[in-house]
């Protein structure tokens, strides 16, 4: 049976985004792939090859956050929209707020957390390397 | 145990979107539209069909979309795409095709250096999905 997983583009900050992500989550990345060391290191621009070609981080017990860097020696050019979220459940409320209160570090809170007419807890936050994130906690009844 | 979702907001079609999603990927799909939700009557009537919240939900695969958008409107952009981590050759086939039903197939799929086979998608309704299966995973 086939999973989903969001999977992330950085205008050349991909790594400085990651390790931000990695002291919020308290996880390792479970890969890191650099240019350099990819089939296609000899087409990349010198000052690009220790740049991020696949990285990924392990969020809970299944899922994966993962990212590449669009590379602008190569024409590539990120688009900032509204079109996606990353919708986080955490297990918890104290883990929920540990969170919320990482992401929000620098970033903008767009909801505050708080207990909402679903009975649920939510918040939401545009992070300070433009990735919009939902925390949604569900207490169990 | 903590989960990671991608939630997808439309400009109007999430309806459609989803069903599309659904026929996809199976599961069960959830839709609730502004009528009848708490914000009904915050809404205009050309609100009231739109889709507030989505949810498709089939085994570990959990997918939410919305028509909602922030008060500076809907702006589609390149920064997500859903990438699935498919579990057989066959399943990959399967997924790859109904996704590019009416779509841009990016990347096609193929086996690529790292031994897994992979593509990329743009559907439809403009959103990227990765596929790839890892052989060697099962090793």
């Amino acid at each position: 049976m086939a999973t989903v997983n969001p999977y992330l583009n950085f205008q050349d900050n991909t790594e400085e985004a990651f390790n931000f992500y990695k002291t919020v989550f308290g996880t390792e990345f479970s890969t890191i792939v650099r240019f350099k060391d990819s089939p296609i290191a000899d087409k990349v621009a010198e000052a690009d090859k220790e740049k991020i070609m696949h990285i990924a981080l392990p969020i809970g017990n299944g899922n994966l956050l993962m990212a590449t860097d669009m590379l602008s020696s190569m024409g590539q050019e990120l688009r900032t929209g509204n079109n996606f979220s990353l919708s986080v459940t955490p297990e918890s409320e104290e883990e929920a707020l540990k969170f919320f209160n990482g992401l929000a570090e620098g970033g903008t809170i767009e909801a505050p957390f708080k207990k909402e007419f679903w009975g649920g807890f939510f918040g939401m936050i545009l992070d300070r390397f433009g990735v919009r994130w939902m925390i949604n906690y569900q207490p169990q009844s | 145990m903590t989960t990671l979702s991608p939630y997808i907001n439309f400009n109007g079609c999430c309806r459609e979107a989803m069903t599309f999603y659904h026929h996809c990927l199976g599961g069960e799909l959830s839709l609730q539209t502004v009528a009848g939700s708490v914000i009904e009557d915050e809404c205009p009537a050309s609100m009231q069909d739109q889709v507030l919240h989505a949810a498709l939900l089939n085994g570990a695969i959990f997918i939410m979309a919305s028509d909602m958008c922030g008060p500076g409107g809907f702006a589609p952009g390149s920064a997500v795409a859903i990438s699935v981590n498919c579990s057989s050759e066959k399943e990959i086939n399967t997924l790859y095709h109904r996704f590019a039903e009416g779509g841009e197939i990016l990347d096609p799929l193929k086996t690529q250096f790292w031994g897994g086979m992979f593509g990329v998608v743009l559907d439809k309704f403009g959103v990227r999905w990765m596929f790839n299966f890892n052989k060697n995973e099962l090793n």
